[in-house]
């Protein structure tokens, strides 16, 4: 209970920790991109909100899991975006993306599958690492074996 | 696949090898055969030749076979008068008997290795007889010219040579007619057997195994003592007592206890008193007899009584009037005498009625001391006493009587006769560098320099223990003539290496299953011959501890060398005895590799005889080196490697390492996948 309370705590301070520091970051691309996006940055916040649900719940020393989802997340948003950008950044750009099924598809599943590989990339690597160790651990017993018949059992200690 | 853990050479292979190994050297040649010439006939023994040294057997010369001969064979590991034994091989004098061959010979049935002498048999009966008969004194020119001339003639030689004889007396000389042959001198120690009154005191004073074994001023006493005895045609002294006669002579001197009693022809006196002096310096040597049998005459006045004082010393029951007296009063009384050693009676009674002021402070410088004197430096102290009292004497210690020179000879028979105490005491005496104290005492002469020399090294060798040193290597370096005594070459007469290691290869058919092919005796005969200073060690081995004291490899490298010295011959048996004992060395290597190549070496090294090439593998090559320092660096890579295997298999790690990797992948993909996205659509978009 009480090490439950610790690690609730501590989260929580991570979280705060984390909000000063990005808070400034945000704030310095903001602006330029109001600018230049103009209704575009609305596209923008709207299409990255999975990355900034993912900012709000991943603790900082997990970073790897927030740049990924992303990653992933501006893939998806980057196409519409560029074309709204390219219409003039106006409202009726905006609305008439945001009113495609695909569009929605397209931004979160993108997300979700940053969400997926950040998933699945410990087990994969799992399973290459063992491939190699085993590899490794059989050519050391190798060498332990011809030790062993080099020395005899005193080799052993 | 061969099992590597398999030794590829097993005792028993050297084993069988040596079952049917024949050795092509072997000592002694034919049974009963000396040299091929002379047949001993061990069935018919001559007692009255015998000693307690030698057995005396006929003898018959091939080549001459009426020949009266006789054959000394010499017991086993007893020492040889072998600076006599050389000289008299080319020695001849019509009164003496000579010395036809010696030499090493397989005797009797079990054919035994000894050391044979064949010499000519005397004809006629040893004075003895006729002293015994009594009543028949024999003219002073018949004397002179029978007896006294040829030996005189005899000692004459022998002094040129360096030799003496010692065993002059009645029992040894043979008459024949009108000539005498006088008998052997090499079936003994010198003077082992002598009677007391054919001795002079400072002899008579010596257990009778501690003589010096040059002794010529004895042999011309021996020589005035036989003309007395037969001067007066019977033997004076028969029924007196060795101990009150020995009293007699120290108070009262030679000439006076032996001579004066009796009414002896004129013309003999001036030989008696140059012969029968207390003073062996002042004593007729054999070119002065020469001269005075050819006529020349001296006049010499009576020699002085012994006596110093008019007051005698009281002690042990009886008065000492002179400083010889006291001190074989002391040693005899041995006990009683180290107390009195710090009651300053002796110097006082020195200074006062002897008027030997110097002999009185150095007594006192020897006795005094600030601190109190453990007991054995009192033993010490009173057998310094006793040299300084009568220097001319033997070392007396405890129950030792010895001369210097012989002190040698006593330590060898000390050790055969297993007489632990002797040895001790001897031991003692060579440690306390009695030898060097008594040489002190002496006037310096090139034979005491020599000696002192000897002694000095010995006794270095004496206090190292390793193999090779010790009371042993004393043993050897004070009696160069003396066979090697190790148990293990029983019934094997060796004086030289190359005899050794005939010896060794022979016994290898016998002994390799069950014994080391060395010991202590061996190994310090080895040391003596080639004059090792330094111990023996194996450096290339010191870094093991378990091979840094094997005996085994001291030998081995001790044998090399012998082999080297006595010429690289091979010996076939002696090296399989050797790789019998060296095999289990082979088992304490770690390396199999090494090891199956030194097995392999260890075969062809064998097969070829040569304990030099064993050596080489098993000390030279440092394999035993090299395969312990390789043997530490592989343990530490097993157990590194087992560490690195213990933790690839740990799961905890691999999946925090694959978390780490996972992600970190992930993130790459992603930015890739970003990047690639951004540059397709901003190509697609303006043409780029």
């Amino acid at each position: 209970m009480s090490t439950n309370l610790q690690s609730t705590s501590s989260e929580a301070a991570d979280i705060q920790v984390k909000r000063k520091k990005t808070l400034p970051f945000v704030l310095m691309f903001s602006i330029p991109a109001m600018v230049v996006l103009k209704m575009g940055f609305f596209f923008l916040i709207v299409g990255m909100l999975p990355t900034l649900l993912t900012m709000a719940l991943v603790r900082h020393s997990k970073s790897y899991v927030v740049s990924t989802v992303a990653a992933f997340n501006f893939t998806g948003v980057f196409p519409d975006l560029l074309s709204i950008s390219l219409e003039g950044g106006t409202p009726r750009a905006v609305l008439s993306h945001l009113s495609e099924g695909t569009i929605w598809f397209s931004m979160y599943g993108a997300a979700m599958l940053g969400w997926a590989i950040v998933w699945l990339s410990p087990a994969i690597a799992m399973l290459f690492l063992e491939t190699i160790y085993r590899g490794r651990i059989r050519h050391m017993e190798h060498l332990q074996k011809k030790l062993e018949e080099e020395w005899g059992p005193d080799i052993k200690g | 696949m061969a099992d590597t853990h398999e030794p590829i050479i097993r005792q028993e292979e050297f084993l069988a090898f040596l079952k049917g190994y024949s050795p092509e050297r072997k000592a002694g040649g034919e049974r009963d055969m000396l040299a091929g010439r002379w047949r001993i006939l061990s069935n018919q023994p001559l007692p009255e030749f015998s000693s307690s040294y030698a057995k005396a057997y006929v003898a018959r010369d091939e080549k001459t076979p009426d020949a009266s001969l006789y054959a000394l064979v010499f017991d086993d590991g007893v020492p040889l008068r072998q600076k006599n034994i050389n000289a008299l091989k080319t020695f001849r004098h019509p009164a003496l008997v000579s010395l036809l061959g010696e030499g090493v010979a397989q005797i009797g049935p079990t054919a035994s290795t000894r050391y044979v002498a064949v010499l000519e048999k005397p004809a006629g009966i040893p004075l003895t007889e006729m002293l015994s008969r009594k009543g028949n004194p024999i003219p002073e020119s018949l004397l002179i010219q029978q007896f006294l001339r040829p030996l005189s003639e005899i000692l004459s030689g022998f002094a040129k040579m360096g030799i003496s004889h010692n065993r002059i007396n009645p029992g040894n000389i043979y008459l024949s007619g009108s000539t005498i042959v006088l008998g052997d001198c090499i079936s003994e120690p010198s003077g082992f057997s002598q009677d007391i009154l054919f001795e002079p005191i400072e002899r008579m004073l010596t257990m009778p195994r501690g003589k010096a074994d040059f002794a010529s001023s004895a042999d011309c006493y021996a020589v005035a003592m036989l003309a007395l005895h037969l001067a007066l045609g019977f033997s004076p002294f028969a029924q007196s007592v060795k101990e009150s006669l020995i009293r007699d002579i120290l108070s009262n001197g030679a000439y006076h206890t032996l001579v004066m009693p009796w009414d002896v022809p004129t013309g003999l006196q001036d030989f008696f008193r140059g012969e029968l002096g207390d003073s062996r310096r002042d004593r007729w040597d054999a070119l002065t007899i020469e001269s005075w049998l050819t006529g020349r005459r001296y006049n010499l006045v009576m020699p002085s009584s012994s006596r110093e004082t008019s007051r005698g010393f009281e002690f042990g029951g009886e008065a000492h009037f002179n400083r010889k007296s006291l001190a074989h009063g002391l040693w005899s009384n041995w006990k009683q005498a180290l107390p009195m050693l710090a009651d300053n009676r002796i110097p006082r009674w020195l200074k006062i009625h002897a008027h030997k002021q110097d002999t009185a402070d150095t007594i006192t410088r020897l006795t005094q001391s600030s601190t109190p004197l453990t007991p054995q430096q009192e033993e010490e102290a009173l057998a310094r006493v006793i040299i300084v009292l009568d220097p001319s004497g033997p070392i007396r210690f405890r129950q030792i009587s010895s001369a210097v020179e012989g002190l040698g000879a006593q330590l060898a028979y000390a050790l055969i006769a297993e007489r632990h105490e002797d040895v001790h005491t001897l031991m003692q005496i060579i440690d306390a560098d009695l030898s060097g104290f008594w040489m002190e005492q002496q006037k310096a002469s090139p034979e005491h320099a020599a000696l002192a020399a000897k002694l000095q090294k010995a006794r270095n060798h004496i206090r190292m223990k390793g193999p090779g040193f010790g009371v042993e290597r004393g043993l050897y370096d004070l009696n160069p003539g003396l066979p090697c005594l190790s148990p293990l070459l029983e019934g094997h007469h060796v004086t030289t290496l190359a005899e050794m290691l005939t010896a060794l290869d022979t016994l290898s058919t016998q002994k390799a299953a069950t014994e080391d092919a060395g010991d202590r005796h061996i190994a310090a005969f080895i040391a003596s011959r080639l004059n090792l200073d330094k111990e023996l060690r194996v450096p290339e081995v010191q870094a093991s501890p378990s091979l840094k004291a094997n005996f085994t490899l001291v030998m081995l490298k001790l044998l090399a060398k012998a082999q080297h010295k006595a010429g690289d011959t091979p010996f076939k048996g002696l090296t399989h005895w050797l790789a019998i004992k060296l095999l289990p060395l082979l088992g304490g290597m770690h390396s199999r590799v090494r090891q199956r190549k030194l097995q392999a070496d260890l075969r062809a090294a064998v097969t070829r005889g040569s304990i030099e090439e064993l050596a080489d593998m098993f000390i030279s090559s440092a394999s035993f080196d090299a395969d312990r320092r390789e043997f530490q660096k592989a343990s530490a890579d097993y157990a590194e490697r087992k560490k690195r295997i213990a933790t690839l298999q740990g799961t905890t790690g691999l999946s925090h390492q694959a978390s780490v990797k996972g992600h970190s992948v992930a993130q790459s993909i992603a930015y890739s996948v970003c990047i690639a996205t951004v540059y397709v659509t901003l190509k697609a978009c303006f043409r780029l």
